[in-house]
């Protein structure tokens, strides 16, 4: 056991909750690491001092008093004129909301189709990507998670943190170290890397599909429908390029979605202005070969929507990040995307960080937010992957579970409503 | 609890008993104003009355609790209220002439010890005070509350494992923080 695995089990050793054959490994560590010794004993100390800490102070006797008081008004209190009308309105409201997100879902795309845009109309400046060009850079990210150290990673295998996670210790045997090793299950094809592949097979068979059915579909549909774009524009497999793909609009349903794709402009000239923006030379700035500055180049033009100058600045930036420091800088945005509703910046970031940090700490954490962000977009196929592959290393984590039904439950609406034709494929 | 909803008042009082102090101390750490802590827990347990009709008990009541606390704290830092350090001999009671310090429970380590201790403590809940809101967040709810990592996790609205990672970050920062002040560097 190395140092930053130990420092990783400290924490877990510290207040009891690790597992007793990783107990024994951290043990022996501990005996001959001096820097490690010294690191439990400061944090014991912190322990100790706070559990020392020169008392709380008790809340006030009247306090008590007053919440029983309260307590008792209520089981008295009679519900209020409004309370039982909700209890009695409830179901009787159901029934009419649920007609009109009916109408709204089948009469708004039927409106919509009869508004033909044609084609020689201008196209706004700031027009986001359509979908099959983030499908495009989805398939290629995961298409490169191919090293062993990357498969294992996202299968929790035994790198720092997700080494050690464990589904909730208290009662669940610590893995065998003679367990076999990921390499075994490569060259077998069995176990977490065969499940990896196929994982990426099938998003990858997902975007296909959908790409497929988009081009079909803009054959046969007058122009201004659903556009995608020049495939080989953005098929440039470069091992740290960053995918960002499309934004969506913060409280975009699904028509939302595809009315943005909708104005976007047509497959010759987003590759045309794609092709421009690669041929410009990078900017000789004095700091240009800093990670940090190209970093913030890239969070700058994405907060402008000019996704394809982010997209140039990140990827600088993470060939220079030599110390692999951007990853925290990339969670800590996604974090802030994914709280104001921009799910696709959001996805961005996080999708950074699983191609390029692939031994991050907080790896998992990152794939959980990253189910949540295409849940939300209603990409619910490669959430619920997600989720599944999570609860492979987690199988007793409630919230993934939760997470995963709630997955299952928007994909089995959306199937119903698409099947009665409210929804477009 | 479920007992409450059927309108049983002293099974109330029997939650209070086991749970006011806790909640009162972890309250007080994270926002460290003894009169706004009281009002945050009457405030928890005002929500937790109003919404006992709609009480199922899907997980452990505590974890059902400290989610209502930790969202009671985490609204009362956006809500901006400054947080100030209430003085020990602030009173709780004019009319008794009580003071916080008077209700502090005190213990009497040896005498060679006071002094590092108290020091230590004192630049440790310093420390703790300026620990980012994720990190002291799960700070307090392991130290003070002591809940287990699963728990911490639930409560919070994270993984096991990232409670684990902000607890170690916490842990980090606290110990460059208090470097000069470990005392096992001397006894070593």
């Amino acid at each position: 056991m190395d140092c930053k695995k130990a420092e990783t089990f400290l924490v877990e050793y510290l207040y009891q909750e690790l597992s007793a054959s990783r107990t024994v490994e951290l043990e022996a560590h501990l005996k001959t690491c001096d820097g490690c010794a010294k690191l439990l004993l400061h944090w014991k100390e912190i322990h100790e001092g706070f559990q020392q800490t020169t008392g709380t102070p008790a809340a006030p006797p009247f306090l008590k008093q007053r919440i029983l008081n309260s307590a008792r008004k209520e089981l008295e209190r009679k519900p209020t004129f409004a309370e039982r009308a909700a209890l009695w309105l409830k179901p009787a409201l159901i029934i009419p909301a649920v007609f009109v997100v009916v109408l709204v879902l089948f009469v708004y795309p039927m409106n919509k189709k009869m508004a033909e845009v044609p084609s020689d109309q201008t196209v706004p400046q700031k027009a986001p990507a359509p979908p099959a060009m983030a499908e495009q850079l989805h398939r290629d990210s995961f298409a490169k998670m191919k090293t062993k150290a990357e498969a294992d990673e996202i299968q929790g295998g035994r790198k720092g943190d997700l080494a050690t996670e464990t589904p909730y210790p208290s009662d669940k045997p610590e893995p065998s170290t003679s367990a076999p090793s990921l390499a075994k299950d490569t060259e077998s094809g069995e176990g977490y890397a065969g499940e990896n592949r196929q994982m990426q097979a099938k998003l990858q068979q997902n975007a296909q599909e959908e790409e497929a059915k988009k081009v079909a579909k803009e054959n046969n549909a007058p122009a201004g429908g659903m556009v995608a774009p020049s495939a080989p524009a953005m098929a440039q497999p470069q091992a740290s390029e960053p995918p960002v793909p499309a934004e969506a609009s913060p409280s975009s349903s699904m028509d939302d979605q595809k009315n943005e794709y909708a104005a976007s402009p047509a497959p010759q000239q987003m590759a045309e202005q794609q092709l421009k923006a690669n041929e410009k030379p990078a900017q000789k700035a004095g700091n240009a070969n800093d990670a940090n500055y190209n970093y913030d180049q890239a969070q700058s033009n994405m907060r402008q929507d000019r996704i394809m100058t982010a997209q140039k600045f990140a990827k600088q930036a993470v060939d220079l990040d030599t110390n692999k420091e951007l990853a925290t800088r990339f969670y800590n945005d996604g974090v802030v995307y994914q709280k104001n509703k921009e799910f696709t910046k959001a996805i961005a970031q996080y999708k950074a960080i699983t191609n390029n940090y692939p031994s991050y700490e907080s790896l998992n954490d990152v794939l959980f937010r990253l189910g949540e962000c295409y849940a939300a977009i209603g990409k619910t196929d490669d959430a619920q992957m997600i989720f599944r592959q999570l609860l492979k290393s987690n199988p007793n984590s409630t919230v993934l579970r939760e997470k995963l039904a709630n997955v299952e439950k928007q994909r089995k609406e959306t199937e119903e409503l698409r099947s009665l034709g409210y929804v477009q494929k | 609890m479920l007992r409450y909803k059927e309108g049983d008042v002293d099974a109330f009082e029997l939650l209070l008993e086991r749970y006011q102090q806790p909640m009162f101390a972890f309250v007080y750490k994270f926002c460290n104003n003894y009169h706004q802590a009281q009002d945050l827990v009457q405030e928890i347990f005002l929500k937790l009355i109003r919404t006992a009709k709609n009480y199922e008990p899907r997980a452990k009541f505590s974890t059902y609790l400290y989610t209502f606390a930790h969202n009671a704290c985490i609204d009362h830092i956006r809500r901006g209220k400054k947080r100030r350090h209430v003085s020990l001999s602030d009173p709780i009671h004019e009319e008794e002439g009580l003071t916080i310090e008077d209700t502090m429970k005190d213990e009497q380590p040896g005498p060679e010890k006071t002094l590092h201790q108290k020091t230590f403590q004192e630049a440790l809940q310093r420390a703790v005070d300026e620990l980012p809101q994720e990190q002291r967040e799960v700070f307090l709810l392991r130290e003070q509350l002591n809940l287990p990592f699963e728990e911490i996790g639930k409560v919070v609205g994270c993984l096991p494992s990232t409670a684990k990672s902000r607890m170690r970050y916490a842990l980090q920062f606290l110990r460059q923080k208090l470097e000069n002040k470990f005392s096992l560097a001397d006894i070593a």
